[in-house]
């Protein structure tokens, strides 16, 4: 099996699960539903600070993939859940279809606009990035927001994303399992990254009341009004 | 000067000043694939020589302007391009460096390499300097037919990207009065970093969601389309220059498909 035919494979699965979560929200509804202005500056906010930021993190990958050699382009897998935390910390918090891809979308703008090395490129990452994580929460009809849910929302974020990637990074040559073990650590780090920091940054943030007029706030409303009696 | 404050729009009245934001964003995105589409040292020579070019003369960025925004970068692209000199293998010696030997094929790739990165990073330097971020907002919403609440939205959010660095230094200090040590190592910067973020994201969002109660109070978002008094339109020379980006992004691109140009290593000697 050759490089090319491993990627349209992991690209048939993409779209097979994209085509999957829309059935399953087809006939609820929430297949589009508008954002409030406030949802949608939430979402360009969290996604352009984290492409500004994501810009150095790109810089360092770049030279800890040279320090590295061959295996630089899987070290810096380890790392790549940082890039993926936006998709998944908007979904948790707008819990509408497309937030995800959205904020995905802002932070690749972002990223292109703040110098990131890795150039247009991440215009089409961030896109796929988001879109991605979206189809994790339609899987559960964006209903359920626990820890599995986040961290599966956080593991498909690469799927798509790695196949440009491959191509200008050039390590397509590297074969077939080198490509498919650097798939499976950026899951796994995407994975990973969502679990540790999403819940806690988005309840830090809805606790510091700037998350006012979202769904986050509307769910955890009963939970903090208990909490504030029990107090 | 700050990196980051060169990092932003500055008005003027050059050539790429004066043109409309998406052609100039079509130029980023063309520039951006030729330069990933190549993988020889004299394709990117080339690259780099046009966008210093577009800087200078077309931008009228001054070097020490340029300097100011990429010396950072300069100093990374130089060290990709000495470790992947002295660490990729080829078959060529070009000459030795204490015993070392140094390879023309591991220079020709390494030489590409750093050039790209330091290429994007200058176009990027170009388009940002010199584009407004209100005409790309609104070149977004009459050019594209983006939602106009989402261009705007959008455009709050790269309104804070220039102050980032002010709010940085205003979380230290206020950390600094209640008695919090800056800290070192690797493991203090985590730290401090997780210290700072949180701040950062509350302020940043706390300013936007203001920022949004004062436009729906002036009934922004009422009404599904919106007007506006000058919309930026593409001129003739943005017309050039899309077509320009257009036809050497394609012709490249066909070259590399049909082997009429290799993708790497053409300084080795047959």
């Amino acid at each position: 099996m050759s490089i090319g035919t491993l990627y349209l494979i992991v690209a048939i699965i993409a779209v097979a699960l994209a085509v999957v979560a829309f059935f399953i929200n087809r006939g609820n509804g929430r297949v589009m539903v508008g954002f409030t202005l406030m949802e949608i500056v939430i979402m360009a906010v969290i996604g352009v600070i984290n492409g500004v930021l994501g810009t150095p993190n790109a810089m360092l990958g770049r030279l800890f993939m040279t320090f590295s050699g061959s295996y630089g382009f899987l070290a810096f897998a380890a790392i790549c859940g940082g890039f993926y935390v936006a998709g998944p910390l908007c979904g948790y918090i707008i819990r509408k279809p497309g937030a995800a891809t959205l904020a995905e979308t802002m932070n690749g703008v972002a990223q292109v606009l703040s110098g990131n090395p890795n150039g247009i490129m991440v215009l089409a990452a961030g896109f796929l990035q988001g879109f991605m994580s979206d189809v994790a929460f339609a899987f559960y009809g964006y209903r359920k927001w626990t820890l599995s849910v986040l961290a599966l929302s956080g593991a498909l974020a690469p799927i798509l994303q790695q196949i440009p990637e491959v191509y200008f990074f050039g390590v397509g040559d590297m074969g077939i399992s080198y490509n498919l073990l650097a798939l499976i650590i950026r899951m796994g780090s995407g994975a990973l990254y969502a679990i540790i920091l999403v819940k806690p940054i988005a309840l830090a943030l809805l606790r510091a009341g700037v998350l006012r007029g979202t769904q986050l706030a509307a769910d955890e409303r009963p939970l903090a009004t208990t909490t504030q009696k029990l107090a | 000067m700050r990196r980051s404050a060169v990092f932003q729009f500055r008005s003027g009245a050059s050539f790429f000043h004066r043109l409309d934001p998406l052609s100039k964003f079509a130029w980023l995105v063309g520039i951006s694939l030729l330069a990933f589409g190549a993988y020889i040292a004299w394709v990117q020579i080339v690259i780099t020589g046009i966008v210093l070019f577009t800087a200078l003369v077309l931008a009228r960025l001054s070097p020490v302007e340029i300097w100011r925004g990429t010396w950072l970068f300069v100093i990374a692209c130089t060290s990709f391009l000495v470790i992947q000199t002295l660490t990729l293998p080829g078959t060529h010696v070009a000459f030795r460096i204490a015993g070392h030997p140094i390879y023309a094929e591991s220079f020709d790739y390494a030489l590409a390499s750093a050039l790209r990165i330091y290429t994007i990073i200058l176009s990027s330097l170009v388009f940002v300097r010199t584009t407004d971020p209100r005409e790309l907002a609104i070149a977004l919403v009459t050019q594209m037919k983006v939602p106009y609440r989402i261009a705007y939205a959008f455009f709050i959010a790269l309104r804070i990207i220039p102050t980032i660095e002010d709010e940085i230094k205003t979380i230290g200090a206020a950390q600094a009065v209640r008695g919090v040590a800056r800290q070192g190592g690797i493991a203090g910067r985590i730290r401090e970093m997780k210290r700072y973020s949180m701040p950062l994201l509350v302020g940043s969002l706390r300013k936007a969601s203001m920022m949004v109660m004062s436009m729906e109070a002036r009934a922004f978002g009422a009404f599904p389309k919106r007007t506006f008094v000058e919309p930026p339109r593409m001129t003739a020379s943005g017309v050039v220059v899309r077509t320009v980006t257009i036809a050497a992004v394609v012709a490249w691109y066909a070259a590399l498909a049909t082997g009429l140009v290799h993708t790497m290593y053409v300084l080795a000697p047959a």
